[in-house]
């Protein structure tokens, strides 16, 4: 799922993830019938008729991510997916990726780590193309010491300069 | 692809399709109806892609910045750029088809033509469409729509109205745009048909290179560029020479021949219905010529000049409006020697005037015929009033007919000099 997560100018939410499905290799029929299946999946079924350019910043990323689900992808690779999202639909999106989780593995691309802990199983720290740590979230934290921004702390361990 | 109901919903071409299809139906009522020509009246249709063409290449940009806002062309995607391009592309292509061709069907009805489009025209204007769609579908994946959209409108009226205007003649047979296709002897040369075709592939070879090929923005263009002169080169050999109209000679195996005494009067097909009164007024026109000394052959078509025999009296004449003095008038002007070939123009071309006013009036035409004809044209010192030379000739001897026929074709054939001495009637 890309960064940005754009509306489709005209599409509804639900023809917007059934042509994803399309793109994806999907038959017609079947990406429509999914499409609802995955808002559905995302919580956002009751918006599947409305224009996606009429959705929030924070429900267009779960259409993004409906996109993923109508075609069953085996992987989710998010980039930089809370962005730009203000406090109560960064919560709303973390829950619904946790939901997803526990079905298929999420690999999220992210500058933001303040809700490390919550989410995530394993950590990999890449600076300017070089991993600099792999490994679980607790190790990950135990590089720095306890406090309320540790996981800032410990990225900051790893990764100095701008 | 999407569905149905969403395209209806969404696609600016759908909307379009009912106003733009009744405009064009609306607009061929304005043209001059064919001689129930399938073809002339397929031809005359044809050129409403001129209007329609444009909009819908509007409509694929606006399709192209779509995809483009959206991000899903630059997307990773299963299918590959060229199928999100067709499904994108086919509703646009057929509203722009179903326009064209009911206009189509519209001027073959009024034409007596039936209503059935010839399929070479059908099968161009699809290619053509397809190549200015997916020229406009390039321009809204590459520029902001408020340029993309002007810019496929201004780029295909241009390439359709503006080039078929300007000089080399055969220019025009590039674009597609047939309307100059046919009179009853001709065809449509199938040179043309293939010149057009191959720069229309040319233009959707550009348009793909440039939106989808795998390298870096001045190589795609240069890439697109190529394509474009490639097509170019291919196609300009096979049209450069030309006339102003694309066509060919019909297939004389169509004539449909009837005999009278010596006289043997060949027709096409859509003149049938007349054919018994059109071989009364040959043969009685072609008696009375006999009569004044004229030299007549025996055989009267309407087959091109090109391919019709050397001894043949070429003729042609609308079957729905034409009267006798029509026929008469047709089958006169064969009679005249050709226009002289001179350079910077023939003064004694003029002759040809004079000739075939004699030629309307000894072959039976009516004197109001000839009026209507005739009876406004010229009257100046220089330049008698054809019909006064008529009446003259009319009260003439054979012997003097016969010199004054003579003696006026060779006038015809000068090129720098005119007296009207060399037209006067000899006492």
């Amino acid at each position: 799922m890309p960064q940005q997560v754009r509306a489709v100018p005209g599409l509804t939410a639900r023809e917007q993830v059934a042509y994803a499905g399309w793109l994806k290799g999907m038959g017609r029929g079947d990406a429509w019938a999914e499409a609802l299946t995955a808002l559905n999946r995302v919580g956002l079924v009751e918006e599947a008729n409305r224009r996606t350019s009429q959705l929030s910043g924070g429900q267009q990323r779960r259409v993004g991510l409906a996109s993923l689900l109508v075609h069953d992808a085996s992987i989710f690779l998010l980039d930089e997916p809370t962005v730009g999202l203000d406090p109560r639909q960064r919560s709303r999106f973390r829950e619904t990726l946790r939901e997803l989780a526990v079905a298929r593995p999420v690999v999220v691309s992210t500058h933001q780590v303040d809700d490390l802990s919550d989410l995530f199983e394993t950590v990999v720290v890449l600076d300017r193309g070089r991993i600099r740590f792999q490994g679980s979230v607790s190790d990950f934290m135990a590089l720095a010491p306890a406090g309320p921004h540790q996981a800032e702390a410990a990225y900051a361990t790893l990764v100095s300069g701008d | 692809m999407i569905r149905l109901r969403t395209a209806v919903r969404v696609m600016p071409a759908i909307w379009l399709a009912l106003p733009l299809t009744a405009f064009a139906c609306w607009y061929v009522t304005l043209l001059y109806a064919s001689d129930g020509y399938t073809v002339d009246a397929t031809a005359k249709a044809s050129m409403t892609i001129g209007f329609v063409g444009a909009v819908l290449a509007a409509c694929a940009a606006w399709e192209g910045s779509r995809l483009r806002r959206s991000g899903l062309w630059a997307a990773p995607s299963v299918r590959s750029r060229w199928a999100v391009a067709f499904w994108v592309l086919l509703p646009v292509v057929l509203v722009g088809l179903v326009a064209v061709s009911a206009a189509m069907v519209v001027n073959l009805a009024r034409s007596g033509a039936g209503f059935v489009p010839d399929w070479r025209f059908v099968a161009m204007t699809a290619i053509d469409l397809v190549a200015y769609s997916a020229a406009g579908l390039a321009a809204g994946l590459l520029l902001p729509i408020a340029v993309a959209g002007p810019l496929a409108i201004m780029g295909t009226f241009i390439w359709l109205g503006f080039v078929p205007a300007i000089e080399p003649v055969w220019l025009r047979h590039l674009t597609g745009m047939f309307r100059d296709c046919c009179g009853l002897e001709q065809d449509l040369a199938l040179r043309a048909v293939v010149a057009s075709t191959v720069v229309d592939l040319g233009i959707v070879a550009a348009a793909g290179l440039l939106t989808a090929g795998p390298w870096p923005r001045l190589t795609r263009a240069g890439a697109a560029l190529g394509a474009l002169v490639v097509a170019f080169v291919i196609a300009v050999p096979m049209v450069a020479g030309m006339i102003y109209a694309p066509v060919v000679a019909r297939d004389t195996g169509l004539l449909q021949c009837k005999e009278n005494g010596d006289l043997t009067v060949c027709l096409w097909p859509e003149h049938q219905a007349r054919a018994d009164e059109v071989v009364e007024i040959a043969t009685a026109a072609r008696d009375r010529w006999m009569g004044a000394g004229i030299t007549v052959p025996a055989l009267f078509t309407e087959a091109d000049r090109s391919v019709a025999p050397s001894d043949a009296l070429f003729f042609s004449f609308n079957g729905a409006d034409s009267d006798e003095g029509n026929v008469i008038n047709s089958l006169a002007s064969s009679l005249l020697p050709p226009f002289p070939d001179c350079e910077g123009g023939s003064t004694g071309g003029m002759a040809l005037i004079y000739l075939q006013a004699w030629y309307d009036a000894a072959g039976g035409m009516s004197q109001s015929a000839l009026e209507r004809e005739w009876g406004e044209m010229l009257d100046e010192p220089n330049y008698p009033a054809p019909l006064k030379l008529v009446d003259q000739l009319e009260h003439a001897t054979p012997a003097q007919q016969a010199d004054w026929i003579s003696r006026t074709e060779t006038a015809s054939q000068q090129c720098d000099t005119w007296d009207p001495g060399l037209i006067a009637v000899q006492p």
